[in-house]
């Protein structure tokens, strides 16, 4: 599967409007640039990928009692299923172990198989992981 | 509003609301256009074909999102317009098919047994409201709704006269279910063509093949948000944090609907704006107005507590959605709404309270248990107060009365589930009621002439 991401997604804009071409995927980070250059998307292709594109990002929460290589299990499995980590942030909350970290799905098997090895991590080492899509929490805090 | 990546606030902010907040989509609603079908096999063709992905997708859609979606309903055309003829076994027939079809398709409630009689019933029309009592008796999943006023046409009094008596009827021919018929059966002044609320939901006219609206819900992230307030803070800091709270609930609710309008290939309708309770504890509409500062919902107090509340609601949700539609308001149901039964047992909300709380939002006189020896003027009494209510204020309301038989006021009915526990609550009634028995039609008022 061949990407387009923030690194070359300028080269598939062309008069302002998103030219798609067959056997690329959008992620995510190229939409990001997309939306501040106010690209057009042109055409049923265009609109469904990058309906697409949004719903590969992901959100994981974990959750649980601090222990050591709580981050580093995440990511191995994050890692093992092609996922791209695009912010972490962790920190321990009245004594929990809190960790949110924004994933890109698009290089993944898609969501049931990527949120079920999650799942199994976390029952593996004992805290609360879940897998949920980015575009819900995008659409409760931005305009 | 922030820009730019989301921050893990932001984010165990949503976690909260969803855990704790009891935030879920109330319902998911497939509005499907019956034309064009003529017979009992015709609708169920077109009901299982089209809505034959709506549990799957919904149900994926609350994995994904973490958003729970309680309910996943289908809405259809009014069956007196698709009935081509005024025969009472057609009508039947019909009924069934959608409930066969909803059975079918894994959904609870089909709605849209339903006629619009404001000016008069036609002779199908009349048809299907005699069938109402059998067919809500025979049915499992079908909801029915009547149209019998609307500011520009005024009020149908025969046809209020009349559904007196088919509540009556229902009741009585579904008292061993402590007359659950009545509680599928909702009675409108100004109804919406896209409510995708039960019981009262129909696919109306103006809509195109199908749609997919949405219901939020919320009453809880509501009240904890109250609760997070200073205390004593001034009611107008009460109102901006509500409508920064239902902005929030709003967006999720339109991002989910248009989620799974997408996947299902069916255009998006409307978000419906209402604040829903459910009989589960935290849950609660009337949590919310204590919360504002009554000791008991019912008291005075309750009508400008819930006055604020119903319109800071429209306020924060009519800046997250250009989608509004439907009901949108908060809702009153007695049996449905935890705190509402326990101050109606009480003795704190009386009926003619709750009337005047319908007058300053959505939606009516909902989920009512009644003495089972109601007479049939005193609910058509009650439906045309109701009536006059939204006609003078240009508003929907709705009726779902309940005559439990053999019930007393101040016994429990409890009809499970969603439809949740009830008191009998008190009425004046009167065996014959004039104003009722005079019929006719109640003239449109001087508002109705607005061009």
């Amino acid at each position: 599967m061949r990407i387009i991401t923030s690194d070359n997604v300028s080269s598939f804009v062309k008069d302002g409007a998103l030219q798609m071409e067959e056997g690329w995927t959008l992620a995510p980070s190229a939409l990001e640039y997309l939306r501040r250059n106010r690209v057009r998307f042109e055409g049923e292709e265009t609109r469904s990928a990058a309906a697409t594109a949004a719903s590969n990002l992901a959100v994981i929460t974990v959750e649980g009692i601090d222990k050591p290589g709580i981050i580093a299990a995440v990511a191995s499995e994050i890692a093992r299923q092609h996922g791209n980590i695009t912010d972490l942030s962790q920190t321990i909350l009245a004594g929990v172990f809190v960790m949110v970290t924004v994933v890109d799905m698009t290089g993944t098997g898609g969501y049931e198989a990527f949120a079920e090895g999650l799942r199994r991590v976390g029952e593996e080492i004992g805290v609360d992981i879940s897998v949920r899509l980015y575009s819900v929490y995008e659409a409760m805090h931005r305009i | 509003m922030a820009r730019g990546p989301l921050g893990m606030d932001e984010i165990l902010e949503s976690v909260g609301m969803v855990g704790q907040g009891h935030l879920d989509i109330r319902t998911v609603t497939l509005g499907l256009n019956l034309r064009g079908c003529r017979t009992p096999e015709d609708v169920v063709r077109r009901v299982t074909t089209a809505a034959r992905d709506l549990v799957p997708i919904a149900t994926a859609l609350a994995l994904e999102t973490g958003v729970p979606i309680v309910n996943r309903r289908v809405a259809v055309t009014p069956i007196a317009w698709v009935a081509d003829r005024p025969d009472r076994t057609l009508i039947l027939e019909l009924a069934q098919a959608l409930d066969e079809s909803a059975h079918t398709v894994g959904v609870d409630f089909i709605g849209g047994l339903s006629a619009l009689v404001e000016k008069h019933a036609s002779r199908i029309d009349e048809e299907l409201m005699a069938a109402l009592p059998e067919a809500l008796a025979s049915t499992r999943r079908v909801c029915a709704s009547v149209n019998i006023a609307t500011t520009s046409a005024g009020i149908n009094m025969d046809a209020v006269r009349m559904m007196g008596e088919v509540i009556k009827d229902t009741a009585e021919r579904t008292k061993d279910a402590a007359a659950i018929g009545c509680a599928k059966l909702v009675i409108f002044a100004n109804a919406v063509p896209d409510n995708p609320f039960m019981a009262g939901a129909f696919h109306g006219f103006g809509e195109g093949d199908a749609a997919i609206s949405v219901g939020i819900s919320g009453p809880g992230v509501v009240a904890d948000a109250i609760r997070r307030l200073p205390p004593g803070a001034p009611l107008q800091d009460v109102a901006e944090e509500i409508k920064r709270t239902v902005f929030k609930i709003t967006r999720v609710g339109e991002h989910v609907g248009r989620e799974v309008s997408r996947r299902m290939g069916v255009p998006f309708g409307i978000v419906d704006i209402s604040l829903a309770p459910t009989s589960t504890p935290g849950d609660s509409v009337a949590e919310i107005l204590e919360l504002i500062g009554l000791e008991r919902v019912g008291l005075p107090g309750t009508t400008v507590a819930l006055a604020m509340l119903n319109d800071a609601v429209k306020k924060g949700g009519a800046m997250a959605t250009s989608r509004a539609g439907g009901l949108s308001g908060a809702f009153i149901p007695v049996s449905e709404d935890a705190n509402m039964a326990s101050a109606a047992a009480d003795g704190h909300l009386s009926l003619e309270k709750l009337e005047a709380m319908t007058a300053v939002c959505s939606v009516g006189l909902d989920m009512i248990a009644l003495p089972g020896t109601t007479s049939a003027d005193t609910l058509s009494a009650i439906i045309a107060d109701e009536a006059a209510n939204g006609m003078i204020n240009h508003k929907t309301t709705a009726c779902r009365l309940i005559p439990v038989p053999g019930a007393k006021p101040g016994d429990w009915v409890d009809w499970g589930g969603l439809l949740g526990r009830a008191p009998v609550m008190d009425v004046r009634d009167r065996a014959t009621v004039g104003v009722v028995r005079r019929a006719g039609h109640v003239p449109p008022p001087l508002r109705a002439l607005g061009n």
